[in-house]
């Protein structure tokens, strides 16, 4: 859409993009309200979106009922290091995959796809058994160690961007004389910016809700994660007002990462370096 | 490209290993119990084919194929298109991008646990927000997730997680098409192209890699189809009929409600090869579509 | 060709590897209660090492009886393993698969009698008959026994279904309030009274039409004579004429507007809702719900009686039970120790803290006092404590009930909720599956 798009077009498309927007964020919008209802409010028809009166108190419940500091720190320590290790593992064997020519790549990129494939619910108990040969129960090595291991799906995000990208950004960085790590490190890497920004969001995301992993793996009280303590609120008689105000606070870090990470998706390429 | 291959091994090395430790063993033993009985507790027991011949003559099983596959017929195409579109949209100078870009993505981070909700609400037959709309147009209320027929159920929740899903799919294309020259799109404006010609003849070949990628994703997600159905319909032992049920969900009752490990694995084995085909179909076509640089 | 037989040879080492785990893993379970007996004579300065497993946390077992425990027994040393309640369930799988379940834990009572025939848990017959005066507590103890003598678990607590009731709503309708002497027949005709309609809507419907099992489709069907299954719990009744009568009344409320439907409830909150907002006058509660009520509808004007009787003069309350197992492959140390928190759960002192929690009812009479006096709404909780004297039943349970239940449970769906078939055909289909189910758990 640019100065020359006549005005109708505009506002159909503004109008669409707006509907369609509201689609989008009602039911976040009900979470958080709900999250705010006093318990008789609940269940009043017609809904209101608005509380009246604004309830907080389902969030301190919540953090006093949940080790929320202790919680979070794990939460974001896993997550931290789950980062690192998928951006980093999985960039460097999407760069292998993506521009070497090698017997088997074509084998281990099928494999590579395969995993997604794989039923995650009967390897689920296998996986369980390894963990447990390595005395590694109760321990965070379950939960960061696969990261950096290169999951396929950031592996497949940064091979389909890394192949985009123009073959003679390889050629040329060769004739300069660059190693391949270095032609990795200095040229792909930061151009890969958007992807290894979207990547971020992901993993953040997939780690923070991954309540499975914790679940099954930690014993020990003090190791949990937030999104496995806030589920000790959803005991046998349940509020729901309550539940909302865990399910707000665990979605909250997540569209903060987003936020930040916004603007590395839609910044404007300015040279591929292939001018000169 | 013909590069010192053996580079190639040195940067794909971790992701062998991954598959050498952590996958090799746990899709073994899932193959192995496939072909036993197991309870989860006393020793498997051999029983060779039988569980593979007894899930494939129980109609239940093929009833979640078809469901999946039409499943997957709708969700996919609509998912890709519709991310496809509104990527274009927000990547364009439009007034508060940002904030559209946020909404579109917040379902992808709003729980099922309110989006079950809110969205069994607005489908409730009496006193749901859909049938209301269509009460208004003069059309009979549509019965959409308690229908007998199953293609209304299935389209249903197929549409439900569009719109769970749209808003990954938006980034992964937007990411892509950061690669898109600004210079090229606006030489072809001066050249008059129209904003239509722009998306099918500029963006659209240089992002079809990402497009692709999400058609591939999207495809194993609606084949793995779980969360969605279980956030709309509660649990299984609500009674989902069978006609509306998929095949994770039926791997999730047998392996962990009702403890029979090995109809479980072979089932989930079934649709794991029945992914294989539909992802090589894909890959076939990949060159015909798909444009790398 | 070479990497293929490669690979075929690593699945074959893997597939052996495990095969050879999987054998170490099987243990003969020991039936007798070896340390039972010790436990009494056992020299205190041994410890003993004991896991328990609480799905739930302190939320459902209360902290004080687990703390008493400790004090009291100070020669076994207490882990606690905790895991949120509906997650419990992928949890625990996982630990048994992988043997690192804890030495005692509970679930609910239909999943207990399934490990019990699977061999996980451990018979308690013997140490029950050894230290424990039946005559001391309900029937209910035996929530877990099958037909044939084995007792696989202890109720960690009863959770029975009474008949709830607007006092307000009678009181406006001016219908006699509900007594322990109403039939069904006696709900149907107040529920006609009760329902308030305006127009096309309904301002208050007479009877919350649950359908779920425990105060759906289960009481109906018992009520009007039938039964899901037979005295030997190896038959499916389902499709017999009687049982068809009772889900036809069911069914028949609902059509016709005095019982609620599941678009209106679904729309309204859930069950608990729509009755403690008056929107439902009548609603068969369960007891854990009065800790909810309480909580969340302190003002609501409420009460109860006993479930109403059959056409037989029979009453039938359905009770669902959590139950406590000990794992069969807990050391014999493990074991007696778990046996000695089992007793000290069943003593008057825990039992008196069951008591007070409101969640569950326990199984020692001598618990019940408190219970009876206690001043938080219902005000008559005999309602729920007598009830399961005259007439405690389980929902059916055996091994197999996990998945029978949802069998019935769709074609209750089609027939009662959906009403896309008769309640003739889906009995049919239901009796069909049923008895397939049953035939093949033998």
């Amino acid at each position: 859409m640019t100065k020359n798009t006549p005005w109708p077009l505009k506002l159909l498309i503004y109008a669409l993009l707006l509907a369609g927007a509201f689609v989008m964020i009602f039911p976040f919008i009900w979470m958080i309200s709900t999250s705010l209802k006093t318990v008789g409010a609940i269940s009043q028809m017609p809904p209101k979106l608005i509380p009246d009166p604004i309830d907080f108190s389902n969030y301190t419940t919540a953090w006093t009922k949940v080790n929320f500091g202790k919680y979070t720190f794990n939460s974001f320590f896993i997550v931290v290091f789950d980062m690192i290790g998928s951006l980093f593992s999985c960039a460097v064997v999407a760069f292998g995959l993506a521009l070497f020519n090698f017997k088997g790549r074509g084998l281990i990129f099928m494999v590579m796809l395969a995993t997604l494939m794989i039923p995650g619910q009967v390897t689920m108990i296998p996986t369980y058994f390894i963990w447990k040969q390595f005395h590694a129960l109760d321990t965070y090595y379950p939960l960061i160690v696969p990261s950096f291991l290169a999951g396929a799906f950031g592996i497949f995000l940064l091979h389909q961007y890394m192949k985009a990208l123009p073959k003679e950004l390889y050629e040329s960085a060769v004739i300069d004389g660059c190693s391949p790590p270095g032609i990795f490190a200095r040229i792909y890497l930061p151009l890969c910016k958007p992807a290894l920004a979207a990547l971020g969001v992901f993993t953040f995301m997939g780690a923070w809700n991954n309540t499975l992993g914790p679940l099954i793996y930690l014993q020990t009280k003090e190791l949990y994660t937030l999104p496995l303590g806030l589920l000790y609120l959803k005991s046998e008689n349940v509020n729901q007002a309550l539940l909302m105000a865990g399910a707000v606070i665990t979605t909250l870090p997540v569209v903060i990462v987003y936020l930040f990470a916004q603007k590395h998706f839609v910044q404007g390429i300015a040279s591929t370096g292939m001018k000169g | 490209m013909r590069k010192q291959s053996y580079w190639g091994y040195i940067f794909t090395l971790p992701f062998i290993i991954n598959v050498l430790v952590f996958l090799l063993f746990p899709i073994a033993f899932s193959a192995y119990i496939s072909f036993t009985q197991y309870d989860l507790f006393n020793a498997p027991k051999w029983v060779g084919l039988d569980n593979w011949i007894n899930v494939l003559k129980k109609e239940e099983f093929w009833i979640s194929m078809r469901n999946v596959f039409y499943f997957a017929l709708v969700f996919v195409p609509l998912q890709s298109g519709i991310a496809f579109i509104v990527a274009f949209m927000l990547n364009q100078a439009i007034r508060a991008k940002a904030m559209f870009r946020l909404f579109y993505f917040l379902p992808v981070v709003t729980p099922w646990l309110a989006g079950g909700v809110v969205w069994s609400w607005m489908f409730n037959y009496q006193y749901g927000v859909f049938n209301w709309f269509l009460s208004l147009v003069n059309i009979d209320p549509v019965r959409w997730l308690d229908s007998k027929s199953w293609v209304v159920v299935i389209t249903s929740i197929a549409l439900v997680n569009v719109w769970k899903g749209l808003g990954q799919s938006m980034i992964i294309i937007l990411a892509g098409m950061q690669n898109v020259p600004k210079e090229v799109l606006e030489a072809s404006q001066i050249d008059g192209a129209s904003g239509w010609k722009q998306l099918t003849r500029i963006v659209f070949p240089m992002v079809t890699p990402m497009v692709y990628m999400v058609m591939i994703l999207s495809t194993i997600s609606a084949f793995h189809a779980f969360d969605v159905f279980l956030g709309l319909f509660g649990s299984i032992q609500t009674g989902i009929p069978e006609r509306n049920m998929i095949p994770n969900l039926l791997v999730y009752r047998d392996s962990f409600l009702l403890f029979k490990m090995g109809p479980a694995s072979a089932m989930a084995w079934l649709l794991f090869f029945v992914i294989l085909v539909i992802t090589l179909f894909q890959r076939y076509f990949e060159k015909k579509w798909v444009h790398y640089d | 060709m070479k990497k293929k037989s490669s690979l075929m040879l690593m699945l074959l080492i893997c597939v052996l590897v495990f095969t050879a785990c999987a054998s170490n893993n099987n243990n003969a379970p020991s039936n007798s209660p070896s340390n039972g007996n010790n436990g009494q004579t056992q020299t205190p300065d041994k410890q003993v090492k004991l896991t328990i497993g609480l799905p739930g946390s302190y939320e459902v077992t209360s902290k004080d009886i687990i703390d008493r425990f400790i004090e009291t027994h100070p020669h076994i040393k207490v882990e606690i393993q905790e895991a949120p309640w509906g997650d419990f369930t992928s949890k625990i799988a996982t630990q048994i698969a992988g043997n690192t379940m804890p030495d005692v834990w509970f679930q609910e009572n239909a999943t207990i009698l399934g490990y019990g025939k699977r061999g996980v848990a451990e018979d308690l017959a013997p140490y029950i008959e050894k230290d424990l005066n039946a005559s001391d507590y309900i029937e209910g103890l035996f929530s877990a026994k099958t037909p044939e003598g084995q007792v696989w678990g202890i109720p960690h607590g009863i959770n029975p279904v009474g008949l709830a009731y607007n006092k307000a709503a009678f009181e406006a309708a001016n219908v006699d309030l509900p007594t322990d002497d109403w039939t069904f027949a006696d709900l149907i005709e107040a529920s006609k009274k009760l329902t308030i309609k305006e127009g096309s809507d309904t301002k208050q419907f007479g009877f919350i039409g649950s359908y779920s099992i425990t105060n759906g489709w289960f009481p109906w069907i018992k009520q009007a004579g039938g039964s899901a299954l037979d005295e030997s719990k190896t038959k499916s009744m389902i499709n017999d004429a009687k049982s068809i009568e009772g889900l036809k009344q069911l069914r028949q409320g609902i059509e016709e507007g005095y019982f609620t439907n599941n678009d209106y409830v679904k729309a309204n909150g859930g069950e608990l809702e729509v009755f403690a907002s008056g929107k439902g006058a009548m609603y068969f509660m369960q007891y854990s719900l009065q800790v909810d009520m309480n909580a969340n509808f302190p003002d609501a004007d409420w009460d109860t009686v006993k479930m109403p009787k059959a056409v037989d003069g029979n009453r039938y309350v359905p009770m669902v039970a959590n139950s406590w197992l000990v794992s069969s492959r807990a050391s014999d140390d493990a074991k007696g120790a778990a046996w000695e928190f089992l007793k000290f759960y069943l003593s008057d002192e825990a039992q008196n803290i069951v008591a007070a929690s409101g969640s569950t009812l326990p199984v020692k009479q001598s618990a019940y006092e408190s219970i009876v006096s206690s001043q938080t709404k219902p005000l008559n909780k005999k309602a729920f404590t007598e009830g399961i004297a005259e007439g405690g039943t389980t929902l059916d349970e055996n091994a197999s009930w996990a998945e029978w239940r949802i069998l019935v449970q769709q074609e209750v769906n089609e027939a009662i909720v959906n009403q896309n078939k008769t309640v003739e055909e889906a009995t049919a289909d239901a009796h069909k599956k049923v008895q397939e189910v049953l035939d093949a758990n033998q």
